[in-house]
This record gives structure tokens, sequence and C-alpha cells, in this order.
């Protein structure tokens, strides 16, 4: 059988560097998909075509795979409905009778007949005693591969006992003494990795001044257990029902309130500007911003109506501290708009 | 071995024991010849896609069956594709004065395939062309011959 490159009718497909590259399933079974391809062109083969096409074949292949996934998941879901999860002969030939049935096959109207002698067996038959024996050539491995699973042994599993009932593959379990109620005195006996206690006391964290407080002491195990039960408040026994002098709490003393100005200050005279303060508001001198403010509005018709009139400073004037800045920006913007009358027009 | 079968059929409405013998002999054999014929399609193929579809059955004779029942498929197909073929081949030309004589190469063509595919519920549509290359419509550099 020869393969030709493309069909005559229709453009063949080109790829990056303009070869012909067959059209091969992008699923993850190449290796089935190339095999099947092998064994549709035995069987065109055998049928009498001399040449064909690549894409026939491909498409005849993905076929064929189809159409024995569908066999099988056929055979499965009579078996299941069976109450059985093994597939029985009867299953198969249920399986093949139903696809079957799209073209008819001997004996299909009879709903009783016997499955043994169903058209489709016979069928079969018929290929396997008469027919011409095609064997596939050559032989295949069988697959998919699995690679041998190295088991992880570590420590802890070299004292293990093996329990029939649990799996390899399960983690080991952990040192018994972790989990069983003992004496704390064993201490030898417990390694040290897997018991993790906190090793910081919060009073020492707080008591310790420019130094990082999280930084562990130098002490040895059984010195650090102890103190941590002295130290550790959590650890601590509770305080018995009775009075207590209580410390005094002291109040911190009635210090300046933080001015912004002053934390404020290196920043403000880098940046160069004036610096006015007015009760902790800081205000700086900024480049003025330049409003284009139509002759509609409300604010622009009722200054020039105050203009007139003489009574601008009132509609200005609401808290005197806090809009002291505000002011001064406003009635910059209104010279400029008095000076210029003629531009208010324009928006 | 039909006629023998057919006589079966008629005997198993009579429930009689000959009759059961007689519609389980062709499977019993069947299943018997099955070790001996070796279909086209190999074991370990169909035992890995049967495998993916859920089917589990230790038994080999199942996998063989499925294989041959698959070959015959994929014949008939193949078989209608060329009758399909032939009748393209056998058809008047259009043009008497045509000097080229007639292709007579069987050959396998996606047409002939879609139209024998269809009666058996398998629709396979080919697209005329592709559009997407700026070689469209010129003879590429190379084809595989």
């Amino acid at each position: 059988m020869t393969y030709g490159g493309g069909d005559a009718a229709r453009e063949p497909q080109l790829d990056s560097q303009n070869t012909l590259k067959p059209r091969i399933s992008t699923t993850t079974n190449q290796f089935g998909h190339a095999v099947s391809r092998i064994s549709v062109t035995q069987i065109l083969e055998a049928t009498g075509f001399e040449h064909s096409y690549r894409r026939p074949i491909d498409a005849l292949a993905d076929v064929l795979l189809r159409y024995i996934s569908h066999v099988g998941k056929l055979s499965v879901s009579y078996a299941n409905m069976s109450g059985r999860i093994q597939c029985n002969v009867f299953d198969v030939i249920l399986a093949l009778e139903e696809i079957a049935s799209v073209h008819g096959f001997a004996g299909q109207s009879d709903p009783n007949h016997s499955l043994s002698s169903s058209g489709v067996v016979l069928d079969l038959w018929r290929v396997v005693g008469k027919e011409r024996e095609v064997p596939f050539a050559g032989s295949i491995a069988r697959f998919p591969v699995t690679r041998s699973r190295q088991v992880e042994t570590s420590q802890d599993t070299e004292n293990e006992v093996e329990w029939g009932h649990i799996p390899d593959w399960l983690p080991s379990f952990p040192d018994p003494s972790t989990y069983t109620n003992n004496s704390v005195s064993n201490e030898s006996s417990v390694p040290r990795k897997q018991m993790e206690r906190p090793h910081f006391s919060f009073r020492k964290f707080f008591s310790v001044n420019g130094s990082d407080g999280l930084a562990p002491s130098g002490n040895t195990n059984v010195e650090r257990e102890n103190e941590m039960v002295q130290r550790n408040p959590y650890l601590v026994p509770p305080l018995p029902h009775r009075e207590r002098q209580v410390s005094d709490m002291t109040i911190p003393s009635e210090r300046k309130a933080v001015s912004v100005f002053e934390t404020f200050a290196p920043v403000i005279e880098a940046s160069g500007g004036e610096i006015v303060e007015e009760r902790g508001v800081i205000s700086s001198k900024r480049p003025a911003v330049r409003f284009r403010i139509g002759v509609g509005t409300k604010s622009m018709s009722k200054m020039l109506s105050l203009r007139d009139t003489g009574m601008k400073e009132d509609l200005w004037t609401v808290k005197e501290e806090e809009m002291d800045s505000k002011k001064r920006r406003a009635e910059m913007i209104l010279k400029e708009s008095m000076e210029k009358p003629n531009e208010l027009a324009q928006l | 071995m039909m006629s023998g079968s057919g006589n079966s059929s008629g005997a198993a409405s009579t429930a009689g024991a000959d009759g059961r013998h007689d519609d389980d002999a062709a499977l019993t054999e069947l299943l018997s010849s099955l070790m001996d014929y070796t279909p086209t399609i190999p074991d370990e193929l169909v035992e890995h896609y049967l495998g993916r579809s859920g089917f589990n059955c230790p038994d080999l004779r199942l996998t063989r069956l499925v294989a041959v029942a698959t070959q015959k498929f994929i014949s008939d197909i193949a078989s209608d594709a060329l009758q399909h073929s032939k009748a393209r081949v056998a058809a008047p030309i259009k043009d008497n004065k045509s000097k080229q004589p007639k292709d007579k190469r069987l050959v396998l063509t996606m047409e002939d395939l879609s139209k024998a595919l269809r009666e058996y519920g398998v629709n396979l549509k080919h697209p005329e062309y592709f559009a997407d290359s700026p070689l469209t419509g010129t003879d590429p550099p190379t084809r595989e011959e």
C-alpha cells in the first residue's frame, strides 16, 4: 500500500517548516493510534485497496479505537445491569447486537432469539472460519508500561510492625510515646524533633530592650523546660480567690500634643514651602489651581452679586481658623476673575 | 453451517435438549476456534482500550472476540468504501474526447469513506480546504510519495 501526500482536491496541511505532516491525534494515546493505523492498513489491503491517502486511514484508526471503547462500555453496562462487575460472553454479544441493530442482523426481529446463535455470532463465525487469516504485522508489548515504584524507606519505618490490613503506601505511624499518656520524666525517649514546644516566654520577650526578643536562650533542654513552667504566664497556676494588692496604675504625665508640624518640619523645609501653623493645621503655599468657573454656576453669580453688594466676606468666612488658607486661595481666584471678566464666558 | 443453524433456530422453539445444544454449538465452536485464529488487531491494543472503558475480564477469548468483531466492522466499512470507489471509476466519462485513460487504481478517499461510514452511523465530515495558511492555492514544496 502506498501513502498519498494529500487529497488531490484539497490542500494539504502545512506546518511552519512547510513540510507535510500527518494529522495524528493530539491525545496522549498516540501509541495506540499508531498501532491501530497499522491494523487498519492491513485490513484495507486484505479488502482490496491498493492505495490510500493518509487522512482516511487516520479516520478509520480513530473509528476502530472508538468502536473498541464503545463495545467495552456497552458490555460493562449490560454486566452491571445483571448485577455483575465482570463481563460475560453474553454481555459482549448483547453489546455487539446493539451496535449491529443499526445495520441489522439475522434474527433481530425475534425478541426471544437465543444469544448463542444470534446473527452476530454467526457473522463472526464466518469471519473466523472462512476468511483468510491476516495476523498483525509485528508484535507489540503490553502497554501502558508502568515503572516499578521504589518504596521509600526511612528510619522511622525500621522498627515498625507490619500490619496486614494497612497498605504499605500509607505513611508510618508516629512514635507511640508521643501520643500515649506518660510522665514528663521520660524526655530521653522522646526525640526532640517530634515534640515542638514554644521556646520563648512572653516576659522574656518584653523585658529585653533593644535586642531581638525572639532569639532563643542558650539554656539546655531541661533548664529551658523548667524556665518555661516558671516564667510562661500561660502555665502559671491560677490565682487563689482572695484580695490582692494590685500595683497602682501609672498614668503618663500630660505632655504636649504631638505637633504635626514638628514631625513634618524637615519635609516641609526640604520642599521649600512656606509654613503657616494654625492650631496643628499645616498649610504650605501651593501653586494656585486655576478654575474656570462657568457663568451660569450659582457660586459665580452669587459672587458677582455679592461683589456688587459688598458682602463677599460673609460667603467665604465660615470658620476663620480652618478656612484661612482656603480663603486666601479663593480670594486669589476672585481677583483674577474680576480682573478678567471677559474670560468668564470661556469654559 | 448456515443450514444447520437454521434448523437449530427452528428446533429452539420446541425447547428440546438437542435444540439447546445446537444453539450453543455455534458459540462454543466460535470460542474454541478463537484461540487458533489471530485477529489483525493485536490483543494488547484491544485489552488496553477495553480496560479504559471498564471492561474487566481475564478470559482472553472474550478479548479476541471483541478484536474479531472490530476487524469485521472495519472490513465491512472498507468493502463499502471499495464499492463506492469502484462505482466512481466505472462511471461514464463526461468528456469523450479525453485521451487520458481512466484511473483504475483503487484509492481510498475521504469522500468514499464518509459515504460508507454514514450508513454505520458515523458522521465524518472533511473540510474542503484550509484557508489559514498563506501557501493556500500553491503547490507545496515537498510531497511524500
